[in-house]
């Protein structure tokens, strides 16, 4: 049997995931502009808004665990880019005018940036997150201090709000344009041929492809 | 103890004044007995400590805050008990008397410094008194002082309203560097502030501990939102959208630009002109003069908004940021997949 490198984990993460950005944006932008025009609400946005961000939080840490200690091992994927001249000239054809990819895997670069910069946001938009959660803490005033102050603290995880709505979109288009195999993976386990991670993944630095190799 | 004489002049019992006291040692979190300090500092006072009050590019607000306290306060009493020797809105002396009392002060040292107002730093000329630029008469008034207390918004951080005018007003931390400043934004001085400030050095001859931002602790430890009296209506999503309805009288200030979750002060406990009343129970959304972010960065003041700070006078919304991000994307993926269709039956077709 072929197994593939989108393992169960990885799955329950990613639909974990996805459920708790998309309440976590949902009520945060109800939080910061409530319609009056359906009161009674924001007590109950505020309460789902908060079990979400552990839910998100603790999936996270999981996450970055089984990246470290995991069967799949693919830390290397929050972190490691791989960028040259040649695999952005490649990616912006393969996607600008629909070329083929010369190198099979290489021409993802676009994903793989968003990749990394949105597990990072992910971290930042936590850590704002509790800055929120204790203003009047003193054990993390330095640290607000230090971002800019409460209303810094509070436009920095506004705005990483939008990044993720347009990471959303940019990133699924891209996923079921491009690895539409992936993604039925991804999301409900089954692919026509159950292929490996390494073959389909383009967004995989090549360290971690080759470990994944053998 | 002297100080009774001149109380029951003032018709405070003595059991009156030791609430006073007990009441400034509490602000600070002093153990009770630490009162007993207080008293003495009062009675201290009455040796009449010097006090320098500097007003740069200011509306007298905080002066008259101050000397508008419901009588009889503790603050009349210090005001009446301190020495002031130098104050442009109340002192008798002009012309070179005024500035002679000035000079003779400094060169006695240890004196309390407060001031009042910003300080031009886009050119002295916004600020010149007796043909000498402000800037330079504070930091030469610095130098010498016992406490700098820089009082109300305009003297501290950016500079309150006039930071936001062609002056560039600044507060007293941006010029003053080597020394602690204790910061008593808020706009006005909210009066009590002051007089426990001034209490507490005279008791302890130290400043009271601070935050980040010089900022007593003891009244801007707390969050005005996590105290206020309309959180209620803000958890039950009841808004203030209508200025007319009567309805919405008490509702929550939000939509109305309250800068309640964002501001740092003790409003909602202590409120103002001796428990008279505060802004957001008059009605009024908090303008967060408290907070270093008053009042640039706050304004528009009665619109809600989320903004990022990118130069001293310019902010950015991140709300029209976000919208454009977001058509950008949609609008971007959009022409992709069009591109994409085309260009896949442009090869069926060859
Ligand atoms: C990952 C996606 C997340 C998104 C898109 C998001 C979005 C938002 C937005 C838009 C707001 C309103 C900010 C304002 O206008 O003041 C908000 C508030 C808040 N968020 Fe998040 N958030 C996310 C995750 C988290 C996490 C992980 C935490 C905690 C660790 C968290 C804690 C909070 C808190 C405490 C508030 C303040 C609530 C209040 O002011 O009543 N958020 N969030
Ligand atoms: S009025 Fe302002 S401080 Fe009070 S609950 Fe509403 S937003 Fe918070
Ligand atoms: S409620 Fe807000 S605007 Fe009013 S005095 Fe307090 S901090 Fe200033």
């Amino acid at each position: 049997m072929v197994t593939s490198d989108i393992t169960v984990p990885r799955r329950i993460y990613h639909w974990v995931d996805f459920v708790s950005v998309v309440a976590l944006i949902i009520t945060g932008w109800y939080i910061y502009m409530p319609f009056s025009w359906a009161p009674g609400l924001m007590g109950t946005m505020r309460m789902i808004h908060f079990v979400f961000m552990y839910i998100f939080t603790i999936n996270l840490m999981l996450r970055i665990y089984y990246g470290f200690f995991g069967k799949t091992g693919d830390w290397e994927r929050f972190i490691k880019l791989d960028i040259s001249k040649d695999t952005i000239v490649w990616s912006l054809k393969h996607y600008l005018l629909f070329r083929d990819c010369p190198e099979k895997g290489r021409c993802g670069v676009f994903q793989n940036i968003a990749h990394v910069v949105i597990v990072n946001l992910f971290f930042l938009q936590i850590v704002t997150g509790f800055l929120l959660y204790y203003p009047e803490s003193r054990l993390l005033s330095g640290l607000t201090y230090y971002l800019g102050g409460l209303t810094m603290v509070r436009s920095i995880h506004f705005f990483f709000m939008w990044v993720m709505v347009c990471f959303i979109i940019v990133h699924h288009y891209m996923a079921m344009a491009e690895e539409f195999d992936k993604v039925k993976l991804m999301f409900f386990g089954v692919g026509k041929e159950k292929p490996k991670l390494t073959e389909l993944d383009v967004s995989m630095p090549a360290g971690a492809k080759a470990k994944a190799k053998k | 103890m002297d100080i009774l004489k001149e109380l029951v002049a003032k018709e405070i019992n003595r059991r009156d004044f030791t609430k006073l006291c007990a009441a400034v040692a509490a602000v600070f979190g002093m153990p009770k007995a630490f009162s007993k300090d207080i008293a003495f500092a009062a009675e201290n006072a009455m040796k009449k400590p010097a006090v320098i009050w500097l007003e740069g590019q200011d509306c007298a607000g905080c002066s008259e805050s101050l000397l508008a306290s419901i009588n009889p306060s503790v603050a009349e009493i210090v005001l009446d008990t301190l020495s002031i020797r130098y104050h442009e809105t109340i002192m008798a002396g002009s012309g070179y008397v005024a500035e002679k009392a000035r000079e003779d002060t400094i060169k006695e040292g240890g004196y309390v410094l407060v001031v009042e107002g910003s300080i031009p730093t886009a050119d002295d000329r916004f600020c010149m008194i007796a043909e000498k630029p402000f800037r330079e008469i504070l930091l030469e008034t610095a130098k010498n002082a016992a406490v700098i207390i820089a009082v109300g918004s305009c003297a501290t951080f950016s500079g309150g309203i006039p930071g936001a005018t062609p002056s560039k007003g600044r507060g007293v931390t941006h010029f003053i560097k080597d020394k602690p400043v204790i910061n008593l934004p808020s706009c006005p001085l909210k009066p009590s502030r002051l007089v426990a400030t001034v209490m507490y050095f005279l008791a302890s001859g130290k400043a009271p501990e601070m935050d980040k931002y010089g900022r007593p602790l003891a009244f801007y430890s707390t969050l005005l939102h996590e105290n206020c009296p309309r959180r209620g209506h803000f958890e039950r999503g009841e808004f203030v959208t209508d200025w007319n309805d009567s309805g919405q009288r008490e509702y929550c200030l939000l939509l109305k630009g309250c800068k309640g979750p964002k501001t740092y002060t003790d409003c909602a406990q202590v409120w103002w002109n001796d428990g008279a009343n505060f802004c957001i129970n008059a009605g009024a959304p908090c303008s967060g003069c408290s907070q270093p972010e008053f009042y640039n960065v706050f304004s528009p003041l009665y619109e809600k908004q989320q903004t990022f700070n990118i130069g001293p006078n310019t902010t950015v919304n991140l709300d029209t940021v976000g919208r454009t991000m977001m058509g950008v994307a949609g609008a971007g993926v959009i022409v992709h997949g069009l591109g994409r269709l085309a260009s896949k039956s442009n090869d069926e077709e060859e």
